[in-house]
């Protein structure tokens, strides 16, 4: 009993003992604050005068275009150091299927999904996984889904090992989603969302786009390999790609069907993509849309190779000789509960995907 | 800011120093050509120099259309001494380098140096804006195509070393 109270007594000279020093140092910011705006008083009148303010933006917008190119530079120096072999090198694409195991997979269609960018790690969120499982049923017996792809790194692993910035990563995933604090929660996801944002724009530019799409084509390639994909007995591999997944999907896909050595076709979800992606080779396209989507809307503006303004555009020529099939749900948005993977509209999402698959299959 | 070209008397030091950060923008097509160190640190060289001379020609140019339209006797070292200050916003040319909005950058450093040659035009030879357009316009364009030649090779190598990948 003694101990009991001995250790409750500690326990609360302990709790005294910190807010002594909680109430000390409030007391010593509170003093310096007062000093800081009683120095900084004139500056800071100084600062609300109108040209302060426009020299200030002025400064913020030149700091901001700087940071967002060198942040981009670093992502692109990722994806050009693994092409340079420095972080353990590409595998060698004629390694890729070497012999046809009998005992493998007996699939014919390989549908690929590539999520959006939202995605943080190779499991898909909740929503997500509900509208692959209702997919998985509703394709035939001689398709096979293949879930988990990170469309957003070019290693076979996730964010979360990538060789130089695991340690951040890890850092970020754990606040993200541990964090008391909703705005430090929404911070972290906002990074998160940003770095694929950034490899989408990557995925579209027309310099650096063909290796970053060699190099996932490679990944994806070297998944369906695992899972005993063979080009002599697949007859089709189907990206489909939600959003900013859409536009890897189009990137990609000339690419693995080099690889893959079978015809690769695209079906966009809610898709944001460029038009620079190289469809030359590509026999089908097809786009599930909402109608009430405002990120596809807005993708179409901020791409403009999709507007009809740009007819020598990859996406324009393509659409000359291609063929296109959209199926348009009314009422749909991005995401949320109006989006594709809410329970009001995942059956009509997936009907639509079943329905271009049949209606290709037999074309 | 006109002021403050007058007052930099850099002249083609200036040049020297575009170049290079032309050459830096476009280091990732070194890279993507699977050079080794070396081969890059000489190769962003050689195209630093390279673009530092297309630049030059594009000064050359104006200087021919000055003599042309207004009949100013061709100086070509002084005029570059004279107008090579009008480079400076190409000093952050490496910026390129950022993926897709690259255009947007290189868009708007471009424009503004045509901007500021066209001001300095009319600074120390007191040509109109709308007739300093069209001086400047030929010797513009003509150091613009010498530019895309330079990087548009480079990128055409690293698409043949990607197809060459592909292939195997």
């Amino acid at each position: 009993m003694s101990e009991r109270s001995a250790a409750i007594q500690h326990h609360r000279n302990h709790l005294r003992l910190g807010w002594r020093v909680v109430v000390i140092l409030l007391l010593i910011t509170s003093v310096l604050a007062f000093l800081g705006v009683s120095a900084v008083r004139q500056d800071a009148a100084i600062l609300l005068n109108s040209e302060s303010i426009r020299e200030l933006v002025t400064m913020v917008g030149a700091l901001l275009v700087v940071v967002v190119a060198l942040v981009g530079v670093y992502s692109v120096m990722v994806d050009f150091v693994f092409w340079e072999g420095w972080m353990q090198g590409l595998p060698d694409p004629r390694d890729l299927f070497p012999a046809l195991d009998p005992n493998a997979s007996g699939h014919r269609h390989y549908l690929v999904y590539l999520d959006g960018i939202h995605q943080s790690e190779e499991d898909h969120p909740p929503r997500v996984s509900e509208f692959l499982q209702h997919l998985e049923q509703a394709i035939d017996r001689d398709s096979l889904l293949v879930k988990g792809i990170e469309a957003y790194t070019i290693t076979p692993v996730g964010l979360k090992s990538t060789p130089f910035g695991h340690w951040f990563w890890q850092r970020l995933f754990s606040l993200q989603e541990h964090h008391p604090n909703g705005w430090v929660r929404f911070l972290c996801s906002f990074c998160v969302q940003a770095n694929n944002v950034i490899k989408v724009g990557i995925s579209s530019d027309r310099r650096y786009g063909p290796v970053m799409n060699y190099e996932l084509a490679l990944k994806i390639a070297r998944r369906l390999a695992a899972i005993g994909f063979h080009p002599s007995r697949a007859s089709r591999v189907v990206l489909v790609g939600y959003s900013g997944g859409g536009e890897m999907a189009i990137g990609t896909a000339a690419m693995l069907q080099k690889l893959c050595h079978v015809p690769v076709q695209v079906i966009t979800v809610c898709g944001v993509f460029s038009g620079n992606g190289d469809l030359e080779t590509l026999e089908h396209v097809s786009m599930v849309v909402g109608a009430k989507d405002p990120v596809a809307a807005l993708g179409r503006i901020a791409y403009p190779g999709r507007l009809p303004l740009l007819p020598l555009s990859n996406w324009n020529r393509w659409l000359t000789y291609g063929r296109l099939h959209r199926y348009e749900i009314a009422s749909m948005s991005h995401n949320g509960n109006s989006g594709p993977f809410s329970r009001h509209y995942r059956d009509q999402v997936v009907a639509a995907i079943c329905s271009e698959l049949a209606l290709t299959q037999a074309g | 800011m006109v002021q403050a070209m007058l007052a930099m008397d850099t002249g083609l030091g200036l040049v020297i120093g575009v170049g290079l950060s032309m050459s830096a923008s476009h280091l990732f097509s070194l890279l993507a050509n699977r050079l080794c160190l070396r081969q890059i640190a000489l190769q962003m060289v050689v195209d630093a120099l390279v673009l530092s001379l297309a630049l030059s020609l594009g000064i050359l140019c104006h200087s021919l259309m000055l003599m042309l339209m207004e009949h100013v006797p061709p100086q070509p070292i002084m005029m570059a001494n004279r107008m090579g200050a009008a480079l400076w916003p190409g000093l952050f040319y490496v910026l390129v380098a950022a993926p897709y909005i690259s255009d947007l950058i290189a868009v708007t450093l471009l424009a503004w140096i045509h901007l500021n040659v066209i001001l300095l035009l009319q600074v120390h030879y007191g040509i109109p804006l709308q007739e300093g357009l069209v001086v400047s316009l030929p010797g513009f364009v003509l150091a613009l195509v010498l530019i895309a030649l330079v990087f548009a090779q480079r990128w055409r190598a690293s698409y043949n070393t990607l197809a060459r990948e592909v292939g195997t």
